[in-house]
């Protein structure tokens, strides 16, 4: 069975506790483990900051969230018509550099891959589409 | 204010919110900055109230851990939630900064 949850909003920085809100009642909602809940939320949050911040940066708009959840997969399509950004080709962070070398860019990417499964992402029709993927944890400790 | 704040001994302790993302990091930094540069050295953040932190707190603390270094200062963190810790050991966060399980053991940093 698979059961869909459909969110719009404003890309506005301010947005972003309302996204999270959305997404914890609705997978709340549907019995998704709090742990699944947490890392799922976090992938969301990062890839609409990154909306927000740099695909919008000069303009205003919107972002477009689809949430399905299945019994054993979560996925979440996030649409945006900022600036066109593969966040696959990000490189990744140096995570064991010195605090005096260590630089925080790529991060947020980074936090994105270490919770989900999976990522697919396309530019279509003017927009950035990017699917999170997420196999759920166990019944009960998920 | 996006926290409070509580000074014991030379240790300025920092009990930050419940959430911290994008849309409040900004303040939160600017808050940080003001108390370094009244010349708090030594900082203790308290995460017993936090359940969740992004890449943008991240950036926070390390600038914060950076600047301290700087003046000869110290950074610390006590008390993160499981699943805030998980964010800091997926970040490799975990090497850089000392966390204290319990603030109380904190206080002796």
């Amino acid at each position: 069975m698979k059961t869909c949850f459909h969110f719009s909003t404003k890309a506005d920085i301010e947005n972003l506790p309302q996204i999270a809100g959305w997404l914890e009642e609705t997978l709340a909602g549907a019995g998704v483990g709090e742990k699944d809940q947490f890392e799922i939320g976090l992938a969301v949050d990062e890839a609409c900051s990154n909306i927000i911040l740099y695909g919008y940066a000069d303009r205003s708009g919107t972002i477009d969230i689809e949430s399905c959840i299945r019994d054993d997969e979560l996925t979440v399509t996030i649409e945006d018509a900022g600036k066109p950004f593969n966040p696959l080709e990000v490189t990744p962070p140096v995570l064991d550099a010195d605090i005096d070398h260590r630089k925080i860019g790529g991060l947020g990417v980074h936090l994105i891959r270490s919770v989900t499964d999976d990522l697919f992402y396309e530019y279509r029709d003017g927009k950035n589409i990017l699917t999170l993927v997420k196999v759920r944890g166990a019944v009960g400790c998920g | 204010m996006v926290f409070s704040m509580e000074q014991k001994g030379d240790i300025t302790v920092i009990m930050l919110d419940k959430r911290i993302d994008s849309s409040n990091a900004y303040d939160l930094e600017k808050e940080i900055e003001k108390v370094i540069q009244e010349g708090k050295r030594k900082i203790l953040f308290d995460f017993s109230g936090t359940d969740y932190i992004s890449s943008a707190g991240l950036r926070v603390l390390l600038s914060t851990a950076k600047n301290t270094k700087k003046t000869g200062g110290k950074v610390a963190l006590c008390s993160l939630k499981p699943f805030v810790k998980e964010v800091f050991v997926s970040a490799g966060f975990n090497q850089i900064f000392t966390i204290y399980p319990s603030c109380d053991d904190g206080i002796s940093m």
